[in-house]
């Protein structure tokens, strides 16, 4: 709705005489700057645990149709451990096939409402970060499918889902839904639904309230298949920054009235950016 | 307390004091008065006759047998005696109900008397302030206030009174001050178009004489005769052209005030508060000039009768409507249209004014929009006033203004529909009434409404599933305020008062309806008190050397949080050389209330929201010094003024939490403003030059200022210091106006800016979405990295300059009615400014309309220019 709102301002801006450049960004924007990014999400629903490590560059003058990102950016040597409150520690090893570090789930458990320690060695530089797993997770899930066609006249199929706060407490969820297409073993092949700004909600409207949202996915996608994944999360606030500012920054491209959100961070070090967050998930299998 | 009980007295003693004798009998007018060849002793029996006022008489002169002759119309008692007695040894008082004339003392004190009244526009009677009254004799003068009232306490005496007013024909009295005299004063208007043409010995209040700083006062007519962007006349887009006040993004008006943000202005429409001064995403502000008296602008060294915002207060009066006859004017745009219609509704005594303006986009694209997909936006304004005079000393003003942006969309498909509507303005009303208690002491009392209300209803139909959202946001102003000005003398103006505001913000209303669950439903109130009593005195206490000092007790309360503040207010004026004075300036000032904003461009999901118990009031303190130097009766004058000024408390959104998401304004639902605004530290300092000429055929200004600002938040980039998005190191503006001569008028403005500040991605990583479970599903943006930045305004724009021009034509219709043809460019040399950078990353660009390397396979930096050369053509007839 509110981005017919923007056309209108758009439609009217363009209707006036307006032009645009390429501009070298030579002592403009600062180019010098280079970061460490770690980012790794724990849950116990998860089969493994996983750390994310990558470096950054200068944005301007890459390639726009980027394949190689993974190859260029991955730190492959950082030393990666984790630990629990009882001093428990786990390394994580780097495997080359997903760019991550990990473990199975199985060699270490995360358990709710507990905190964990994360720290990061990267060619001397220390990064140390810490994150505490929700202690609860929503306890059931509905959903209403329906179909549409959306303001581009396309036939789309809607999932709405429904699920009730958790009470007595701040919660902070992030709602999807996929189509699954189960390939040759075990293999799933998922195709998410959108759900635009609906997939973030927190229970700000009321605690202990009704929550729902609201995904689309393009009707011809229904074709093989009718399994449908869906999925809330009960995350920690900044992982709900996280993925809100990332999703933003998506968004808003090129606007010329939301500015890029500087993401949320909790990696100390010098050079450190990141996130180390828990949550919980809970998950429900439909077929239509 | 002490400052309340000294406070309170000074009111009650100044108000118990104000009865005058009745001498109202004094002012009865006696149709034709002829005498003769009669003496004066006769002369006056007669008057006493025709009168029917006993004349008494005291001691015994030879002088009543001196013959005398007068003859006068129309003139009141006072005028007659003071005819008879002139060049005598005798004067007159009323005892009672009588006329005693008796023998003035030789070796008597000399008697100080006190000549007040209105100065007026003569057919509209409209009241006129600012006004020079100037005794050429004495040296000494006053300039009337904002209902155009003047008194001026002087010793009895012949005197030569000189009345002017830029535009008016200057006005040369002889006066015979033996009592306190009421004398109202009509002004002409020089003839149309030639108002500034002709350079008289004409007053206007030189920057030399006047004690405070930081002051601007804008003339109607400047803004009625610059060049206008799609020929919409806007006041706040001509401030903008003056140093010290900076505009925001291309073609808004948007104002930042030495440092200071949006919120920070104080601006009141007849003693209202506006809170969204804004049309179209700040593309033109509420106010279009047409029916608009005054507009002044404080920028530091403010009085003490003003508060509540940190930087700037833009005071602006509209016209009170023509008592005599019915005129107004239409103005045809491209983008709008507006009428102004003024008149009396009771001849001479009370007067109305209506003033309204739409825009018709949505009407003309209506019939081209494709049937069951419609959109539409439109802008509409009304001011009205009223205006009845009881007498001279009671008149009463009931200001009304109403203000409304309104998108509406409406899709229907086979098995669906979706309704929007988002609708954002102001109402402002005061109802005031204006009390001269005697000739020294005059009131303004005034009640206050001001409402702001954004709201968006959203509806949508899908099978058997029915949402309807409903949310809005806003804020109501219940105020009273009552102003005192006391004129003991010429060297003392002493303001005081007392305001009072309750204020009920409603920061968010909201309302899901959704087929299958229960109504939600949230009411979000936050009531509070807002007070404030005030003193302050304009002290001449050498012919060099004068002071306005003053100072403001504010308190503001919500629930059991209380703020009191103490705001003293200094200004020191030394004139060192004739026409040249050197000024100094101190104020402190709070802010109780807040803007939530990511723009500052009057966007309709900007939030105001009040002081709470964790969210502080915002204080700035500011010192100026500053040089004014007038150029004897070559109507330039120059200012300089220095200033710094620090801001504790300001506030502002954390990282990436705003109130509303543009895109999807139902995500507000999601957030609590309370928890994630952050505040912190600002710093503003920098030098302002302003040479300007205001006679003659060509006027105008050169505007120079060098300035930085600065914030620091404890949430915002990482608590580091950084510079504030709409900090611009230099700012120079050049404007003129010529009036070639009746039939035509040239102006142009030039402005050169440096870049804003913006925060665009530097960096870039791998995309780190897929780490979590819950897939975004989002087609948009670059899927393999993630684009990012660590700094705020991290990133300096090119300078922005343009130059307008303009020409209008006027021309006398057989009707006497006049009509003007304007022709303006906007950016007339085609500069490409910048209006927003980004980081292509595909090679289509942002707004399609290409760049030189469409298909580059790397990531660009871009800038999208805006108003590139934009001719507009208006038409405005006045009646």
């Amino acid at each position: 709705m509110m981005k017919n709102y923007i056309y209108i301002l758009s439609f009217f801006l363009l209707s006036i005489t307006s032009c645009e450049d390429i501009v070298d960004p030579e002592e403009l924007l600062e180019n010098n700057e280079s970061l460490v990014i770690i980012n790794s999400f724990i849950s116990p629903q998860n089969d493994v645990i996983s750390a994310k490590i990558s470096s950054t560059e200068f944005i301007i003058g890459q390639p726009i149709d980027d394949s190689n990102s993974n190859e260029r950016l991955i730190i492959k040597n950082a030393v990666v451990t984790l630990s629990n409150e009882e001093g428990l520690r786990v390394n994580l090893p780097y495997f080359e096939n997903n760019f991550r570090y990990e473990i199975p789930a199985t060699n270490f458990s995360i358990v709710a409402g507990k905190k964990y320690f994360l720290k990061v060695l990267v060619e001397e530089k220390e990064f140390n970060a810490s994150c505490e797993i929700p202690t609860k997770k929503i306890n059931s899930i509905t959903e209403i499918v329906s179909d549409k066609e959306d303001s581009n006249q396309e036939e789309v199929k809607v999932v709405r889902v429904r699920f009730t706060d958790i009470v007595d407490q701040e919660n902070f969820y992030i709602v999807g839904a996929h189509l699954q297409r189960f390939n040759s073993g075990t293999s799933v092949q998922k195709t998410p639904f959108n759900f635009e700004t609906d997939r973030f909600v927190t229970d700000n409207i009321g605690d202990g309230s009704i929550m729902s949202s609201e995904g689309k996915l393009k009707k011809e996608l229904f074709v093989d298949t009718t399994n449908i994944k869906i999925q809330v999360a009960n995350v920690e606030h900044i992982l709900y920054k996280f993925l809100f500012s990332s999703y933003l920054n998506n968004q808003n491209e090129g606007s010329p009235i939301e500015e890029v959100i500087i993401p949320p961070n909790n990696i100390i070090g010098n050079g450190g950016q990141g996130v180390f967050a828990g949550f919980q998930i809970t998950e429900k299998q439909v077929s239509l | 307390m002490k400052l309340f009980s000294t406070f309170l007295m000074l009111f009650l003693t100044l108000f118990c004091n104000a009865q005058d004798i009745n001498t109202s009998f004094l002012d009865t007018k006696i149709e034709l008065f002829k005498i003769e060849n009669k003496s004066l002793r006769e002369t006056l029996k007669e008057l006493e006759k025709r009168s029917n006022i006993k004349i008494g008489y005291s001691g015994k002169n030879n002088v009543f047998k001196q013959k005398t002759s007068i003859s006068v119309k129309d003139k009141s008692i006072k005028d007659i005696l003071n005819s008879l007695l002139f060049n005598t040894n005798y004067e007159y008082k009323v005892l009672k109900n009588k006329i005693l004339i008796y023998k003035r003392r030789v070796k008597q004190k000399i008697k100080k008397h006190t000549l007040n009244g209105y100065i007026k526009e003569i057919g509209s009677k409209e009241h006129l302030l600012g006004v020079s009254v100037y005794i050429s004799e004495l040296g000494i003068g006053t300039y009337t206030n904002n209902y155009g009232f003047y008194s001026l306490t002087i010793p009895e005496g012949i005197y030569t009174l000189t009345v002017s007013y830029i535009g008016y024909k200057t006005i040369y009295k002889n006066i015979n001050l033996k009592v306190h005299t009421p004398l109202s004063i009509n002004m002409v208007p020089k003839e149309e178009f030639l108002e500034e043409v002709v350079v008289t010995n004409q007053k206007t209040q030189k920057e030399s004489e006047t004690t405070l700083m930081g002051i601007t006062k804008l003339k109607i007519n400047d803004v009625k005769s610059l060049p206008a962007f799609l020929g919409e006349k806007d006041v706040l887009k001509t401030l903008q052209l003056l140093p010290g006040i900076q505009s925001g993004v291309e073609a808004t008006s948007g104002i930042y005030v030495r440092g200071g943000s949006p919120d920070q202005n104080l601006i009141i429409l007849d003693e209202a508060p506006v809170y969204n001064s804004n049309h179209l995403f700040g593309l033109f502000s509420i106010f279009n000039g047409d029916g608009i008296k005054s507009v002044e602008v404080f920028k530091g060294g403010f009085p003490a009768r003003f508060g509540g915002r940190l930087s700037s207060v833009i005071n602006i009066n509209m016209k009170d409507g023509n008592k005599e006859q019915l005129s107004g004017k239409f103005n045809i745009g491209l983008l709008s249209s507006s009428f102004l219609l003024e008149g009396p509704i009771k001849k001479e005594q009370t007067s109305f004014l209506v003033n309204g303006r739409r825009t018709y986009a949505d009407l003309i694209s209506k019939p081209f929009q494709p049937k069951g997909s419609e959109v539409g936006y439109f802008f509409q304004d009304l001011n009205f006033k009223i205006h009845h005079v009881f007498n001279d000393k009671n008149k009463l003003f009931w200001s009304n203004y109403y203000g409304e942006d309104n998108f509406k969309s409406e899709n229907r498909r086979n098995n669906s529909r979706s309704d929007s509507k988002i609708t954002w303005g102001n109402i402002t009303s005061t109802l005031r009434w204006n009390h001269q208690f005697n000739s020294k002491l005059f009131s303004n009392t005034s009640l206050i409404f001001s409402n702001y209300k954004f709201r968006v209803e959203n509806e949508n139909k899908n099978e058997n599933i029915t949402t309807k959202f409903l949310t809005s946001s806003g804020i109501n102003d219940y105020g009273f305020k009552t102003d005192f000005q006391y004129l003991p003398n010429p060297n003392h103006t002493l303001q005081f008062g007392v305001a009072s505001t309750y204020h009920k913000f409603t920061p968010q209303r909201l309302s899901i309806k959704e087929t299958g669950i229960r109504e939600v439903t949230k009411n979000q109130e936050l009531n509070s008190f807002e007070n404030a009593a005030y003193i302050e005195d304009n002290w001449k206490i050498t012919k060099e050397l004068s002071a306005s000092s003053g100072v403001r007790i504010s308190n503001f309360n919500h629930k059991s949080t209380n703020y009191l503040a103490l705001e003293p207010r200094f200004s020191l004026a030394w004139k060192a050389l004739p026409a040249m004075a050197f000024k100094a300036s101190y104020s402190k000032m709070n802010q109780y209330i807040h803007l939530l904003t990511n723009s500052g461009i009057g966007l309709p999901t900007d939030l105001w929201v009040s002081s709470t118990n964790k969210v502080k009031p915002q204080i700035s303190e500011q010192i100026a010094l500053g040089v004014a130097k007038d150029f004897k009766n070559t109507g330039y004058s120059f200012t300089m003024e220095a200033y710094y000024k620090k801001m504790d408390d300001v506030i502002s959104y954390k990282e990436g939490a705003s109130f509303l998401v543009l895109s999807d304004i139902e995500s507000g639902k999601n957030v609590s403003w309370e928890e994630n605004i952050t505040t912190g530290k600002g710093w503003a300092y920098g030098s302002e030059f302003l040479l300007r000429k205001q006679k003659g055929k060509l006027t105008g200004w050169l505007g120079y200022t060098l300035s930085r600002t600065e914030r620091k938040f404890n949430a915002l980039n990482l608590g580091k210091r950084f510079d504030a998005k709409y900090d611009r190191r230099h700012n120079i503006s050049l404007v003129g106006i010529y009036k070639l001569n009746k039939k035509m008028t040239l102006s142009a403005n030039w402005s050169f800016n440096s870049g804003l500040n913006y925060t665009l991605p530097n960096l870039q990583t791998i995309n780190y979405d897929s780490e979590f479970p819950i897939d975004s599903g989002s087609t948009t943006g670059n899927e393999s990295v993630n684009e990012f930045t660590t700094q705020r305004n991290n990133f300096k724009g090119e300078p922005y300059h343009r130059l307008d021009v303009s020409i209008q034509f006027h021309k006398k219709t057989k009707r006497n009615n006049l009509r003007t043809w304007g022709v303006s460019l906007y950016n007339s040399y085609g500069n490409k400014n910048p209006l927003f950078y980004y980081v292509a990353d595909s090679d289509i660009s942002f707004t399609s309309l290409g760049g030189s390397n469409l298909g580059n396979d790397k990531k660009t930096l871009r800038r999208y220019s805006l108003l590139v050369f934009v001719p507009s053509i208006n038409y405005t007839l006045k009646f």
